[in-house]
């Protein structure tokens, strides 16, 4: 062991038997007591011209020059003295890890720990496993034949970094798989990464920049012992010695400070490519889809129009079979009285069916064509329905997709809600009905209704969205009836509110059917 | 005897006249129902293929936004792979 010793109270004890020291930690270390060295210069120098001035003795201009000097960077010197030290412990210190390092040896020289560690790269299933990882990555993930390419010159401590990153995005479906990839290229936990080192570095830069501080006042120090050593006519060759090893310290130092500014401007300006970059493909897809959205909207506005219509459309169709239907019941009911009549006038049950055939086959084809007709409606309904809940389910798939990518880019979390886009499209309910052919309930031109209900809308208290009369022509034509058609309540209740919605009276459900119900209260009581 | 059978005979015409009015009736709604089927089919046909249109500009319109989507996500990846690089470095 080696003592060096600065000054009485400075005792710096270094370790000369540890591992052998780096050029660049020697010249380190060099530097760093050469500024020691001056340190102690000046505070004994300080120390001796303090005692000359407190025996009365005369300054010469140098020594007072030094005394104001050293008061005024006293507490500078003093600094320098400390960091020097703690930095010269440090490095033997670092050098000094025998302990540490022959255990590091050993455990790589344990024969046993070789052969494991061997044996696990060499394990073919753990080989196996990361090549389906890669695979896995490569095809579920969607990368296409550029990025397998980026992928596969991946150094493999890097592929598994990667793996993990895309670890989330197995188990999404395919139309999601670009939210999942957005989100990943907006993940803070990427961008701290890289911010952690930058931080580093720019710790080692203030680092630097103090130490050159030091540097610089040690050298200043320096200056005014030469000068003074001069004056006394006593040897600088050693001070000399002394400031240039401190100059070319803080050369090295401002050359340091540039290497490490250079790196961390280069990660800066990575990290801003990455994010414009990021921002560019953000925007780009997000504009593509406003622009497509809105046009997608309004077809589906087409088709809800469409959807009405069809159901405007089926009722009038089911009302009209409705009332053929009695009417065929009507025939029939007649035709039963004219056959009870034969049969009242003798005549034989071979010849009253003959006599009947022809008009039992039209009531039966009648009511098959009706039939018919109505379950082909029904199932077209239904198909026609499906069709318009899957623009529906499309429309609000991009929509949705469009409204994650706003939110992960500007950085939202997540909306805990069900995933619409994965639902089912959603079977909607056809409506049945049992057709009534009672010949009771009263029955009236569809006109008769139509006027009555214009003339029920005058009425003060009904709702004023509701307070637009119905044009009876337009009425017809859409509906496809003659001017006598008759209909009943139930037809007229079942019709009206799809013909409001046809012509974009919106008014709500329970209203408009308080207000149907009540008409037809009135209708009654008008009529006693 | 005879004065029997023309009675009988009379209410037979009138019954043969009654199911022959019937069978008039019968006819004429029948073609009613034809006619409604026919308009019915007519009627929602045109709807179903402006339903059919409006469903292939919708996919058409999303094929390309898949699309859009594919060369995001391609754009995304090449630049996840290269920030891993970057990061790691």
């Amino acid at each position: 062991m080696k003592e060096h010793m600065f000054g009485d109270n400075n005792k710096i004890f270094i370790v000369e038997n540890s591992r052998k020291k780096t050029p660049e930690e020697i010249e380190e270390a060099k530097s760093y007591r050469q500024e020691l060295e001056s340190t102690r210069l000046v505070i004994a120098e300080t120390d001796r011209i303090n005692k000359k001035q407190e025996a009365k003795e005369l300054l010469t201009p140098t020594e007072k020059a030094f005394l104001v000097m050293a008061t005024r960077e006293q507490e500078a010197v003093r600094k320098l003295k400390e960091t020097r030290e703690a930095k010269l412990v440090e490095i033997n210190q670092d050098s000094a890890k025998p302990e540490a390092k022959v255990e590091a040896n050993q455990d790589s020289a344990k024969p046993e720990a070789k052969v494991e560690a061997n044996q696990d790269s060499a394990k073919p299933e753990a080989k196996v496993e990361a090549n389906q990882d890669s695979a896995k990555l490569e095809v579920e993930v969607g990368l296409n034949n550029e990025n397998k390419a980026l992928f596969n010159a991946t150094p493999e401590e890097k592929k598994g970094l990667l793996r993990r990153i895309y670890e989330g995005l197995y188990k999404v479906s395919g139309v999601n798989k670009i939210i999942g990839k957005l989100e990943i290229a907006y993940s803070d936990l990427r961008i701290n990464g890289l911010t952690s080192k930058e931080e580093k570095l720019q710790e080692e830069i203030n680092r630097i920049d103090k130490e050159t501080q030091l540097s610089k006042k040690s050298q200043s120090s320096m200056q005014f012992l030469i000068a003074d050593a001069k004056e006394k006519g006593a040897p600088i060759a050693s001070l000399e010695q002394n400031i240039s090893l401190i100059a070319k310290r803080a050369e090295d130092l401002s050359r340091k400070k540039s290497d490490i500014q250079e790196k961390l401007t280069e990660r800066q300006e990575q990290r801003d490519v990455y994010i414009n970059k990021r921002r560019e493909v953000a925007d780009k897809l997000i504009g593509y889809y406003d622009e497509k959205i809105k046009p997608m909207e309004e077809t589906l506005a087409s088709l809800q129009t469409l959807k009405s219509r069809l159901d405007f459309k089926s009722s009038a169709i089911e009302i009209t079979h409705k009332k053929q239907e009695a009417d065929l019941h009507s025939i029939e009911e007649r035709l039963n009285s004219v056959k009870e009549s034969y049969r009242a006038e003798g005549r034989p049950e071979s010849e009253i069916k003959k006599t009947l055939k022809d008009l039992e086959a039209y009531l039966d084809t009648g009511r098959a064509n009706i039939q018919k007709k109505r379950e082909k409606i029904l199932d077209d309904k239904e198909e026609q329905e499906k069709k318009i809940a899957e623009a529906e389910r499309l429309v609000a798939l991009h929509k949705e997709k469009r409204d994650e990518f706003m939110r992960t880019k500007e950085g939202k979390p997540r909306e805990n809600k069900k995933d619409k886009v994965t639902q089912d499209i959603k079977t909607i309910p056809i409506e049945t009905e049992t057709i009534s052919t009672e010949q009771n309930i009263e029955r009236l031109p569809v006109q008769s209704y139509i006027s009555r209900w214009n003339e029920y809308l005058k009425n003060e208290n009904i709702a004023e969205s509701l307070k637009k009369p119905i044009d009876s022509k337009d009425f017809l034509i859409e509906t496809g009836w003659s001017d006598d058609f008759v209909i009943d309540f139930e037809d007229f209740k079942k019709i009206l509110p799809r013909y409001l919605k046809l012509k974009g009276i919106v008014v709500e459900d329970g209203i408009l059917n308080a207000s149907i119900e009540d008409f037809n209260k009135n209708k009654a009581e008008s009529g006693k | 005897m005879t004065q029997n059978n023309d009675t009988n005979n009379q209410n037979i015409q009138i019954l043969h006249t009654q199911l022959n009015d019937l069978l008039e009736e019968a006819r004429k709604v029948g073609k009613e129902i034809d006619e409604t089927n026919q308009k019915a089919r007519e009627e929602i046909d045109a709807i179903h293929s402006k339903i059919n249109d409006s469903l292939a500009q919708i996919k058409q319109t999303g094929s390309g936004l898949d699309k859009a989507d594919k060369e995001a996500g391609d754009a995304l990846d090449s630049l996840i792979l290269q920030r891993v690089n970057e990061l790691e470095e």
